[in-house]
């Protein structure tokens, strides 16, 4: 999700506009392209939500437990709510708690919530993902899942959105809430407020209630609020951000032990993840592109990337092999010196087997995640997003990273 | 001849290249022994240094034949009056590494290589032994050891033996 704060009003704007939707951009288009309006307009008209009254079209997906749900399986609920969520999205991180609440308050009341992933995983650009600790792949939903202790159904529908081009959801999250008879009774938003705090109505639990007690749904369509949904037609139109960063330069600098223990420091203002590796450890080049992935994805977000190869300078050349072969444009190093040990130990006297070697630290300095040893990148990551600063309009992000 | 009981050495100081820093505490990744195979050698003998090697639970040595990684080395530095001949690497195991999907030549287990020293028999050798009661060997014994998750930086061990010379 990438917020560009000089867009803030603009997209303030576009959420108050006479269509009644609003979603979040998360890739501004150039002068050239089509505006955020416009875009948003494009995809209303491809996949067009679905209208109040009509009958929930079927279904058959594939679910995180590996095994195909359809609609009809939950025929036996009176109402059915289907929430299009996203692992990516922050505002749709910001809901799950309060949907797996939905599912716990209403469990005994015959009410089925399930979710469905719509976004194509390639439809989604690296910087999209900025709030980000796995992508909106299938596998990745069950890591998100499992962390976040989902209690609801979790389908897939990415690879064809097939399904999701029937419901139309507009963004994640947006839900839809069908009556016995499987016809739509409301769709939009959850509640109000997408921080959880002074929630004015609770637009879905309105909904529900006024089903469960057999009366007309007062309010049938919010606006809603999130990440725009990634459709797959618009695939192409991600891949801009990878050609810039392919046609950025791999550069290698020769730097020495007393600037490295500068580096240590953090003089970047911002947080800071530095790498060691070397071409000789097997370990580090398995773990590598994951962290430059983690840099692409949250460079947007006050955070910086540094490698240092710990070979020797005589070694320079097969550095820099391996550098080029990962595209590592970040900021790469390599010591001046033969002394391996003593790289380590200047660098920080406590660092005592070898590589690979990460450490985050925060712009104050402090070291806020340490390995020694191939990385944990979920934990790495969710270490990181929970130091980044909220943009505003996701306020309770940082904090939602701090589980 | 001379009857000098044998002396023998061996430094074992980890670290890389010149003016190494000694880290507080360094993990021991491979046990090194080492013995001649004669106290007494005389101008034209033939013997033997004999490492017996063994890497620390979970820990894989390079071997030899390996390419991109750092091969273990066993090394007798040249010197007047030593003859020194090709050092037996033994068999390789295969180590699978399946992120890489890479099948590398390594040492996983207790494993030996043996040295062949002799004495110069050559005019210049005698030349350069004549006087000499005891001759000190060196030798660098340099290797870089992994584990599935960890890989340490390379080490050179410097190793010294003492053997005693025959007058022949």
């Amino acid at each position: 999700m990438r917020i560009v704060i000089a867009r803030r009003f603009a997209l303030a704007a576009s959420m108050l506009c006479a269509t009644a939707t609003a979603a979040l951009a998360q890739t501004p288009a150039a002068p050239s392209e089509e505006t955020y309006a416009q875009q948003m307009a494009r995809e209303q008209s491809e996949h067009p939500t679905l209208k109040i009254g009509s009958p929930a079209p079927d279904f058959n997906l594939i679910g995180i437990d590996d095994k195909m749900h359809t609609l009809r399986e939950y025929s036996s609920a009176p109402i059915l709510a289907i929430a299009f969520i996203s692992n990516h999205c922050p505002a749709s991180q910001l809901y799950e708690g309060r949907i797996k609440q939905i599912v716990r308050d209403y469990a005994d009341k015959g009410v089925q919530l399930i979710a469905i992933a719509p976004n194509g995983p390639m439809a989604v650009a690296p910087r999209e993902l900025n709030y980000a600790e796995v992508d909106d792949s299938f596998d990745s939903m069950k890591i998100h899942a499992s962390y976040r202790e989902f209690n609801f159904p979790y389908l897939y529908e990415g690879d064809t959105q097939l399904i999701a081009h029937q419901y139309g959801p507009k963004v994640t999250p947006h839900i839809f809430i069908f009556d016995k008879d499987r016809k739509l009774r409301y769709e939009g938003r959850i509640d109000d407020n997408m921080r959880g705090n002074n929630i004015k109505t609770s637009d879905a639990r309105n909904a529900i209630d006024a089903l469960i007690a057999g009366k007309p749904v007062p309010v049938e369509h919010t606006p809603v609020f999130g990440c725009s949904t990634k459709w797959n037609s618009a695939i192409a139109g991600k891949q801009k951000e990878m050609k810039e960063w392919m046609a950025q330069p791999v550069k290698l600098e020769t730097v020495s032990i007393d600037q490295l223990k500068q580096l240590r420091k953090n003089p970047t203002g911002k947080t800071l993840m530095i790498n060691f590796w070397a071409t000789w450890c097997g370990p580090c080049q398995t773990e590598y592109p994951e962290l430059l992935t983690s840099y692409l994805w949250y460079r947007s977000r006050d955070f910086e990337f540094v490698s240092v190869a710990l070979n020797t300078p005589d070694e320079k050349a097969a550095a820099q092999k391996f550098l080029d072969e990962k595209h590592s444009a970040v900021r790469n190093l390599i010591v001046d010196t033969d002394d391996v040990y003593g790289v380590m130990a200047g660098f920080d006297p406590t660092w005592e087997s070898g590589v690979p070697f990460t450490i985050v630290l925060a712009p104050d300095g402090k070291e806020i995640y340490r390995s020694e040893g191939e990385a944990d990148i979920l934990a790495l990551r969710r270490k990181i997003l929970g130091v980044l600063p909220d943009a505003g309009m996701f306020a309770g992000n940082t904090e939602y990273w701090r589980k | 001849m001379r009857s000098v009981a044998l002396f023998f050495a061996a430094v074992l100081a980890a670290g890389a290249g010149a003016g190494a820093q000694q880290a507080p505490s360094r993990p021991v990744l491979l046990n090194i022994q080492s013995h001649l195979s004669a106290e007494r050698v005389a101008a034209g003998d033939t013997f033997t240094v004999t490492l017996d090697l063994a890497p620390a639970p979970g820990i894989h040595v390079y071997a030899p034949t390996v390419v991109d990684y750092k091969p273990i080395a066993f090394t007798i530095g040249p010197q007047p009056g030593l003859v020194v001949r090709k050092v037996a690497y033994p068999q390789a195991e295969k180590y699978v590494y399946a992120p890489l999907k890479q099948t590398i030549d390594v040492y996983q287990k207790p494993f030996r290589l043996v040295q062949e020293l002799a004495l110069d028999p050559s005019p210049a050798g005698r030349a350069a032994l004549k006087g000499t009661s005891m001759l000190t060997v060196k030798g660098t014994l340099s290797y870089q050891a992994c584990d599935e998750k960890i890989c340490y930086p390379p080490r050179t061990v410097p190793m010294t033996w003492t053997v005693a010379v025959k007058e022949s």
